[in-house]
């Protein structure tokens, strides 16, 4: 079993510093986490009996996150030693931004992040559209994917039944 | 020419919006098709004609963020508009005026809306998808609403001049040669 612990919760991920326990470890402060465990995600290590679970850590100076991988014909050695994370980011806010009118003037009265949606609506304009969107834009058609209802020209054939 | 703008339904569209950009100008065009054949719907598509509806043009800026050297660099646009046989009765009593975003009391965008041209009311203007990015530079939008073309193979032409002088209003993180202050 492996307990993947993390310093900072969000709804879905730890973030902050984080460690991945493959051991009894009766005090937490060996490991700068004493009273600090906010998010805890406990799983088996091997996975459909194909993956194993590869903890963190620390190869000339660069930390290598924990992470799957497929197993070898060889079992490999366990590793005792567990490495903490430096801190991963947390998610950020995505409060939207509040504007109000006052005759012509728009006030900014508080300020949302950038979305991933809204970055990638910006790259879009910029690099493609000459920094303008036209409305509805929803991103690029494949081409060939729309239906083309054109006019069958004959009487007995509504135009809705005619396929190009 | 700007890429041009095709709607996410099920049908093939004439084209009802397209932008041209020559150096600090930007021409929006909206576009009624003339024909009468794209205005039927049905098959849960809509109208494709563009008849009878508003363009939104959303134009993009950025501003630098309020704690740098260059934070007092403010976008200028002039933004005019001119009607071709887009409606019966336009209205025709158009006042000039400056449209601001203002942010902690300071203005930061500012458009000068039907300075030039007063003919009829082709457009309003609003701002939209503002936001902060972690860099602490906020971008958004200029909204161009189009007033409805009413009449088949009507237009309306809006024209955007970027008064900002010597900076991209892309890359806002450059320092500008010169700069127009409020």
């Amino acid at each position: 079993m492996c307990t993947y612990i993390s310093e900072h919760a969000a709804t879905d991920r730890g973030y902050g510093i984080t460690v991945d326990l493959l051991e009894d470890v009766p005090d937490l402060s060996l490991y700068n986490f004493k009273d600090k465990v906010s998010y805890v995600s406990v799983f088996y290590t091997t996975r459909d009996n194909k993956h194993i679970w590869i903890r963190s850590v620390n190869v000339n100076g660069k930390f290598i996150p924990g992470h799957w991988e497929r197993k070898g014909a060889q079992p490999r050695p366990f590793n005792p030693i567990a490495v903490v994370s430096p801190p991963i980011e947390g998610p950020l806010p995505t409060n939207s931004s509040v504007l109000s009118l006052s005759g012509p003037n728009t006030i900014i009265n508080s300020l949302g992040i950038q979305t991933a949606e809204g970055k990638g609506l910006w790259e879009k304009a910029m690099n493609n559209q000459l920094a303008v969107i036209g409305n509805n834009f929803r991103g690029i058609e494949e081409i060939g994917s729309a239906s083309f209802l054109r006019a069958s020209n004959q009487y007995p054939i509504p135009d809705n039944l005619y396929k190009n | 020419m700007g890429n041009i703008d095709i709607w996410n339904v099920n049908e093939i569209h004439p084209v009802n919006q397209l932008w041209r950009k020559k150096g600090n100008e930007i021409l929006l065009i909206a576009i009624a098709e003339g024909t009468g054949y794209f205005q039927k719907t049905g098959n849960n598509e809509i109208d494709a004609s563009g008849l009878n509806q508003g363009k939104l043009f959303y134009i993009a800026f950025t501003l630098p963020p309020t704690q740098t050297p260059i934070a007092n660099y403010l976008p200028v646009f002039d933004i005019n508009g001119v009607g071709f046989e887009f409606a019966d009765n336009p209205i025709q009593d158009i006042q000039p005026e400056t449209v601001t975003l203002k942010h902690d009391g300071v203005v930061r965008v500012k458009v000068n809306d039907n300075f030039t041209i007063r003919n009829q009311k082709t457009h309003k203007l609003f701002f939209e998808k503002v936001r902060k990015r972690t860099n602490g530079v906020v971008q958004g939008y200029i909204v161009v609403a189009t007033e409805p073309i009413t009449k088949q193979d009507g237009s309306i032409n809006i024209i955007l001049k970027d008064m900002t002088i010597s900076i991209s209003p892309n890359n806002p993180e450059k320092p500008p040669t010169k700069r127009v202050l409020q």
